[in-house]
């Protein structure tokens, strides 16, 4: 009997079209969810690149204040060559936003690629240009990875809020 | 005759090391990048509606995988355009 009633509920819902508003609904939550993904992922972005570049000025500061300006020059080239490698991989995989997983993993690869080609090409002319001031623009570089513990650690907060709350 | 034979050791000698540098580098990152490719889709996978928010979480993981091996790159630039070990021989 209930599954009877079951088969009758179905029935009306298609005759009376709810299943197609449903489905329209669905559809519709479903980008929503979708495009506050997308807005976050932009959101990490930006803020990972606001916070590289801040560490990049702070480490270029320091060796100025410590050593001299070519240090500090040298530092700061370090620290953009970070910024400018997180820059192009958050472009590439924003590319990739709200597609199959295939895709986004194929995104993913291509902008490590990407990344580890630019980075070649920056230490190369860096080498080159600022071979006397080596440990700067390593300590510049490396200061923007302090962003990414940042941005893990700022990541582990938010899931342990979300936690609290539900 | 003798400082020409250095000079020849010490840039052979780094050769070797730029590409010892660069294969664990690429290696490191392979296993690594294959790994993490791996895992997303396993969990995209169970949730499609979350990999928009795992690929969030592969950034900024990709960001600290691939750290020690651009450091190394960076070595290995230095190493091969601008070799600091060459300066006491006059290279």
């Amino acid at each position: 009997m209930l599954l009877a009633g079951g088969v009758r509920w179905y029935n009306l819902r298609d005759f009376l079209g709810v299943s197609a508003v449903l489905d329209n609904l669905r559809e519709a939550f479903f980008s929503l969810e979708q495009g506050v993904s997308q807005a976050e992922f932009a959101k990490t972005v930006v803020w990972l690149l606001r916070i590289q570049a801040v560490l990049a000025v702070l480490a270029s500061a320091a060796w100025w204040l410590l050593a001299d300006a070519g240090s500090g020059l040298a530092a700061l080239v370090g620290g953009s060559s970070g910024v400018a490698v997180t820059a192009l991989v958050g472009l590439r995989m924003a590319m990739s936003q709200g597609a199959a997983p295939s895709d986004i993993v194929r995104g993913f690869y291509r902008a490590m690629w990407l990344k580890l080609a630019l980075a070649a090409f920056l230490f190369i002319v860096v080498a080159r240009w600022f071979a006397p001031w080596f440990g700067p623009v390593l300590t510049g570089y490396c200061a923007t990875f302090l962003a990414y513990w940042w941005a893990l650690w700022r990541i582990q907060g938010q899931v342990v809020k979300q936690q609290q709350d539900f | 005759m003798e400082t020409i034979a250095m000079i020849a050791s010490v840039q052979a000698n780094t050769a070797i090391a730029v590409g010892l540098i660069l294969a664990s580098a690429a290696l490191g990152t392979g296993i690594g990048f294959a790994l993490l490719g791996g895992k997303f889709l396993e969990g995209a996978s169970r949730q499609p509606e979350l990999a928009n928010m795992l690929q969030v979480r592969m950034f900024i993981i990709a960001g600290l995988l691939d750290a020690l091996s651009i450091i190394g790159v960076a070595f290995a630039a230095l190493l091969m355009f601008a070799n600091p070990l060459l300066g006491p021989l006059g290279g």
